[in-house]
């Protein structure tokens, strides 16, 4: 009752008829800045949306290489290795006739030459060390297609053929 | 008509006696005698820089530059111990140079600085040598196919005469009982040569090559060569040290010293002169450590 009769006293005194101008509502927001929050996280949100996206397009992908621990003998016997790769490329000229063990140690190539160590070929141009001292594990040395220098930490099983060798670890692409 | 036919067919078979030689460039000394040995008088050699420069701390000069537009083949160290080369190859636009990563296809050692930086002195090791003198080889004979055979077979010969030296001296080490030799170096120069002898380093005194460990490294490296009973220090020839003489006053330490083949003029020679001095060095210092 108090604020109908302050609304019409009020009325009255900005000039309007209170009689005709009963349904006029005008609706007011409040200019105090509660839209301003709702802008900063959009804003926030599409900043880290394009961050997500630019960090996913820029990704290159992390290929696992597993890492093998080589005490010095057998780092020394991967160096042999890498070498006995190009020797018998160059001594052979490339054509994939490939020396057995004999004439690996005719040639003089090590390791192929040394007595503390026995290299047998499994096939042409794959050869296995079966037994040698110092050493945890068993090297492979394949030259077929792509040359490469293998090595099974644990006891291998006896291996008639070189090209099922997934659980070896290829060597000569570590660094 | 017969005439032209005969002059056309000797210039034809004379066309490689004409054909413009490669001019490989070398950054190191051992480099220059690699392929000094595998191009014999069949490529011109062109050292980057002149000798008597330290390569670790050079800085490549504007006469430098210029020998580098004359190469057509550069042969790198490339892991670190010709970085003035490498640095500058970044900043230039130079298409028609080959550049050879000499160290390419040999199993590195690590720097002991982090998982990405390998020790660059594979130049101090014959089997590293040998298999950087194949790769050197193989990429010079795709790059000249008609000498390929010649650059191969100089190849094999160089490297069995360097495995040859090895040979030599190894049956001298293979009788030692070694079993309670402890070795230092002064830097981390000898790892690949060392490795090649099954021979490990237990210490190594300098923080960087050529940089003197302060009093309190010093006094920690003589404590730890005392408690670890280290009886052998490989320091560097040429290079003076003061402070392995007070090492050697406060250990008793026995001092050998090995060269590390960027001394020196550029010698296609001084690769198989100086690892021999360092074969030599190996026994003495191993046999006296032996009690031989």
């Amino acid at each position: 009752m108090l604020n109908s009769s302050h609304h019409t006293t009020r009325n009255e005194a900005l000039g309007f008829d209170a009689g005709t101008s009963s349904e006029f509502i005008e609706t007011v927001r409040p200019d105090d800045g509660r839209l301003e929050t709702l802008w900063v996280w959009l804003f926030i949100a599409a900043v880290l949306a394009i961050g997500a996206i630019g960090i996913s397009v820029r990704t290159e992908t992390h290929v696992h290489v597993p890492s093998v621990e080589l005490n010095p003998v057998e780092q020394q016997l991967l160096t042999e290795l890498s070498i006995a790769i190009q020797e018998i490329e160059f001594v052979t000229g490339d054509v994939g006739d490939w020396p057995d063990i004999d004439q690996l140690i005719m040639a003089q190539i090590p390791p192929f030459t040394h007595q503390s160590q026995t290299w047998r070929a499994i096939e042409k141009g794959c050869y296995l060390l079966v037994s040698a001292v110092g050493m945890h594990g068993h090297f492979m040395l394949d030259l077929n297609e792509e040359a490469r220098i293998l090595f099974h930490e644990s006891p291998i099983p006896m291996i008639s053929e070189c090209h099922d060798l997934s659980h070896w670890h290829r060597l000569d692409t570590l660094k | 008509m017969k005439w032209l036919v005969v002059l056309i067919s000797v210039l034809l078979s004379t066309s490689s006696a004409w054909a413009k030689p490669l001019v490989v460039g070398i950054t190191l000394h051992p480099y220059y005698s690699y392929v000094s040995q595998i191009v014999g008088d069949k490529a011109e050699i062109l050292p980057l820089i002149s000798s008597g420069f330290n390569p670790h701390s050079y800085e490549l000069q504007p006469s430098d530059l210029k020998r580098l537009l004359e190469m057509d083949v550069l042969v790198l160290n490339g892991i670190g111990h010709d970085e003035f080369a490498s640095h500058a190859l970044e900043g230039l636009d130079l298409p028609n140079l080959h550049v050879v990563y000499a160290n390419k296809d040999l199993p590195l050692l690590s720097s002991g600085r982090g998982s990405n930086t390998y020790n660059p002195h594979t130049f101090v090791s014959i089997d590293a040598a040998i298999r950087q003198i194949y790769t050197i080889t193989a990429e010079l004979g795709r790059l000249d196919p008609e000498n390929a055979a010649y650059f191969q077979a100089n190849a094999l010969r160089y490297a069995r005469e360097l495995r040859g030296l090895k040979n030599r001296y190894q049956a001298s080490i293979m009788d030692l009982d070694l079993t309670g030799v402890r070795i230092a170096s002064t830097h981390n120069a000898y790892g690949y040569f060392l490795q090649e002898f099954g021979i490990g380093v237990d210490t190594v005194i300098e923080p960087a090559h050529g940089v003197e460990p302060n009093a309190s490294q010093l006094q920690n490296t003589i404590d730890r060569i005392k408690a670890a009973n280290i009886q052998v220090l490989f320091t560097e020839l040429n290079m003076e040290n003061r402070y392995v003489d007070v090492i050697e006053q406060a250990t008793g330490i026995g001092i050998f010293h090995f060269s590390h083949m960027t001394h020196g003029d550029y010698d296609a020679e001084l690769v198989m002169r100086e690892m021999e001095h360092n074969l030599q060095t190996l026994v003495l210092a191993l046999t006296k450590a032996a009690g031989g």
